[in-house]
């Protein structure tokens, strides 16, 4: 046995890993970064949209700040994400939006002057301030009050995973290893029309859009309509951790990115603020990461490691030995479809207990995957082998709590109770598996408290009201009232303070300067 | 279009060097052909319905990310956006870049090469002063016009194509090559990396870097961002002449 030691160990080499590991290695503690693929391939590369922090310096970001940023990512969130969390977020948003400026990211910017864009589907001229010209610029992404998506052109995710792989790769090591992709299901589609936008911005800004149409597709979208059909591109949730990102139930084990559940989204993520999410939580958690390594020295038994190498081994071997079998590629598939057919957009009892039921035999079924080509290195169907059943227990993570959770919240539409339920469901679904060969998992509730929240639950300023209110909402309410009423001096910073006082790491706590308004 | 599917003759390199015994060959499968279908769709079918050893490399498949580049009829090119339909007789022969180290059948590590190649050419802002940057104030302006030429450069996804289909890279196995070259015209043509010109000759000016270049132009035919590589190369040419 081979044991390689290091400080911080980093699995994943998107933009969060790689922010996460800049941290450690920036406080001197050695730092491996493992990924299945090179780093600058990885999904992070494929956010084109843009990424949100409240600089406000486009004109129609103007009056944008950290608190405006604050209410459309909780009220995006349904009231589900931890509103620590989110405070943290959104005032280090901007820093690091400008950290990644220094970096390297091209990030587009303001040109004083008029220019023509498209808003509600008509196209309208406004006027840039010459004052602002240079500095970094937004644009509307949907769901927030002011325009804060920061991009590069059409490869925002592209520029600012190259900026951090190559920052990483100034500082240190990273490790790689070869992976698969991932297959596209077809079916049914609606129309997306872009035409509107004009030749100029789509092959300007919307250029990988358009090689998409004409490379795939076939079609000018510049003058022809594009097919478009909903997929999963996102998921909500992830390993649980607490407001540094670490496990509360695994000391040391940190998480960030699309893989945490820091809880930043709840419910529904606003679009703009994963990748955001990505780079601030790496910015904050990697200095919890790094905080933890000066606290504990590395002390890791050989036994413990030696008891995990044997059971991976033992399972890497049953799968080779085993003769007759199913096959983890046709379990996927049908994986895919019962997700596709039951527990997609809208959802309803019937067809969640379904999927529930045929998901708990696909779990079954893929205790008893064997390999038509059974050797041990370098074989994509081991790979799928070892993933297939990691991911069904996932699909019924996700259809189990969504069968259980009787109330629509955010991304979580049931057409059998539309209604939000704060007063029953204010809270998060925990989920976790007993052993390997549970058929379901176990599931637990986190509560939301109310009375410590910075934003009680209100409207979400989207689609129909339709809620069941929390017995503290009110309450809470008042007591906000009350504590603007006797703080009527302080500014909205201070006010903060005293309405939500998260920590965030001195690095991290300066007030962020904005054009046109300093730093109040 | 017929409504009679055709069937498409894929014949594929087939290798694995970590296997005892095995030997380099081409293989033929046969796909029925889909609308819309990608050579990915069709490596995937392959794979998952008939020979589940097949190894190739995809992960965005929507020509972003670049892992999966190969010599498609004996072209380099994005295999996850090739389309089926664009192969008239219905056969496509596939092979894996050349250049780079094979890892099996059509997949080969271009993230070994790329990442020797960045710390070659220490692909990363120079500013020595970089890391005193105040993250609340008002970032360093730049002129929108130079923010977008530098995204223009940026645009590489290291594919490696360009890199397999250059002459001179055959000819001399360190040659920096195209990819080298536009992340360098990129760093050079950005305000904010303060290395001098002396200093990027240090790195390029010899033959296994701009000057070794034969102008066979490979790079510009085949690379799936239609990047400028001819000007480019040419800019860091005279660039370089001037310093001795
Ligand atoms: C097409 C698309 C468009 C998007 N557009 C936007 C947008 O415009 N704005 C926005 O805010 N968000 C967008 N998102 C979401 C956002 O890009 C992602 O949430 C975010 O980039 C995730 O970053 P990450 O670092 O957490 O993970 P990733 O970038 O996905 O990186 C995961 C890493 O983990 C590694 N890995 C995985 N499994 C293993 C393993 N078993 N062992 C070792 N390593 C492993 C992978 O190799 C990879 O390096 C988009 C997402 C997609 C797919
Ligand atoms: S320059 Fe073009 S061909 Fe070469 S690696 Fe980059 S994208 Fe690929
Ligand atoms: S799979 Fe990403 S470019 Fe083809």
């Amino acid at each position: 046995m081979k044991v390689i030691y290091t400080d911080s160990l980093v699995i994943g080499g998107g933009l969060a890993g790689l922010r996460v590991a800049i941290a450690a290695m920036q406080r001197g503690y050695d730092t491996i970064v493992l990924s299945l693929i090179p780093a600058k391939r990885s999904h992070s590369a494929a956010a084109q949209g843009g990424m949100q922090a409240s600089l406000g310096a486009c004109v129609k970001g103007e009056g944008d700040d950290e608190d405006v940023h604050f209410g459309d990512t909780v009220k995006g969130s349904d009231w589900g994400c931890d509103q620590d969390v989110a405070r943290m977020f959104v005032n280090t948003a901007p820093k690091a939006i400008r950290q990644l400026a220094a970096w390297g990211v091209p990030w587009s910017r303001v040109r004083g002057g008029d220019r023509e864009v498209i808003i509600n589907g008509e196209k309208v001229t406004i006027t840039e301030n010459h004052e602002a010209h240079g500095l970094i610029t937004a644009r509307d992404f949907g769901g927030t009050k002011k325009w804060r998506t920061c991009f590069t052109s059409d490869g925002t995710g592209h520029t600012m995973l190259y900026a951090m792989d190559n920052k990483a790769i100034e500082l240190g090591t990273e490790h790689m290893r070869k992976g698969k992709g991932v297959p596209s299901p077809y079916g049914d589609h609606l129309w997306l029309d872009i035409t509107l936008l004009g030749r100029k911005h789509i092959e300007k800004n919307l250029r990988e859009v358009k090689e998409i149409c004409e490379y795939f597709l076939g079609i000018d979208p510049v003058k022809e309509y594009i097919p478009v059909r909903p997929t999963q591109h996102y998921s909500m949730g992830g390993v649980r951790t607490n407001a540094t990102g670490e496990s509360p139930t695994l000391k040391g084990l940190f998480s960030a990115g699309e893989a945490a559940c820091w809880d930043m989204h709840g419910f529904n993520r606003l679009g703009g603020n994963s990748v955001a999410e990505t780079v601030v939580a790496g910015m904050l958690v990697g200095e919890f990461v790094a905080d933890y390594c000066a606290a504990n020295p590395l002390k890791v038994s050989t036994a413990t490691i030696a008891h995990f190498l044997k059971k991976e081994e033992n399972k890497i071997t049953d799968l080779l030995v085993r003769d007759f079998g199913e096959n983890p590629f046709e379990l996927k598939a049908q994986m895919q479809k019962i997700m596709m057919d039951k527990v997609g957009i809208f959802r309803n009892g019937p067809d969640l207990e379904q999927a529930v039921e045929e998901l708990t035999v696909l779990n079954q079924r893929a205790r008893n995957i064997a390999l038509r080509n059974r050797i041990s290195s370098s074989n994509p169907e081991l790979v799928e082998a070892i993933r297939v059943p990691k991911m069904i227990k996932l699909a019924q993570c996700v259809a189990y709590g969504a069968l259980l959770r009787t109330e629509s919240r955010g991304a979580h539409a049931r057409e059998d109770y539309p209604e939000r339920n704060d007063r029953d469901w204010l809270r998060r679904t925990l989920t976790t598996w007993k052993d390997d060969g549970s058929d379901l998992p176990d599931i637990s509730y986190e509560d939301l408290d109310v009375m410590k929240m910075e934003m009680p639950p209100g409207s979400r300023g989207y689609g129909v009201d339709n809620i069941i209110l929390h017995p503290d909402s009110e309450k809470r309410m008042a007591e906000i009232e009350e504590i603007k009423k006797t703080n009527s001096a302080a500014d909205r910073l201070e006010l903060q303070q005293l309405l939500n006082p998260t920590p965030i790491p001195e690095k991290f706590k300066g007030k962020n300067e904005r054009i046109g308004r300093g730093y109040k | 279009m017929s409504d009679q599917a055709r069937v498409l003759k894929f014949q594929i390199f087939r290798y694995n060097p970590l296997k005892k015994g095995d030997k380099p060959r081409m293989v033929t499968y046969e796909v029925t052909e889909a609308p819309g279908m990608t050579i990915f769709i069709a490596l995937n079918e392959i794979r998952e319905t008939q020979d589940p050893s097949l190894q190739f490399d995809f992960v965005c498949r929507a020509g972003i990310c670049g892992s999966c580049a190969m010599v498609i009829n004996g072209q380099p090119d994005l295999a996850c956006r090739t389309l089926t339909a664009n192969f008239k007789d219905g056969e496509i022969k596939l092979l894996p870049l050349p250049g780079f180290e094979l890892i099996g059948d059509l997949s080969v590590n271009t993230g070994k090469f790329m990442r020797a190649m960045s710390e070659r050419i220490e692909s990363w802002i120079h500013d020595q002063h970089a890391d005193d940057v105040n993250y609340d104030k008002l970032e360093e302006r730049m002129d929108p016009d130079v923010a977008e030429e530098i995204y223009e450069l940026e645009r590489c996804v290291e594919c490696g194509a360009c890199v397999s289909a250059c002459a001179t890279k055959r000819m001399r196995p360190d040659f920096l090559s195209a990819v080298g070259f536009m992340h360098l015209a990129r760093f050079a043509l950005d305000p904010r990396d303060k290395r001098t010109d002396e200093e990027f000759y240090e790195i390029m000016g010899n033959d296994d870097g701009v000057f070794g270049c034969m102008t066979l132009l490979g790079c510009e035919d085949y690379c799936p961002k239609d990047l400028p590589h001819q000007t480019q190369i040419a800019y860091l040419r005279r660039k370089m002449a001037l310093i001795k």
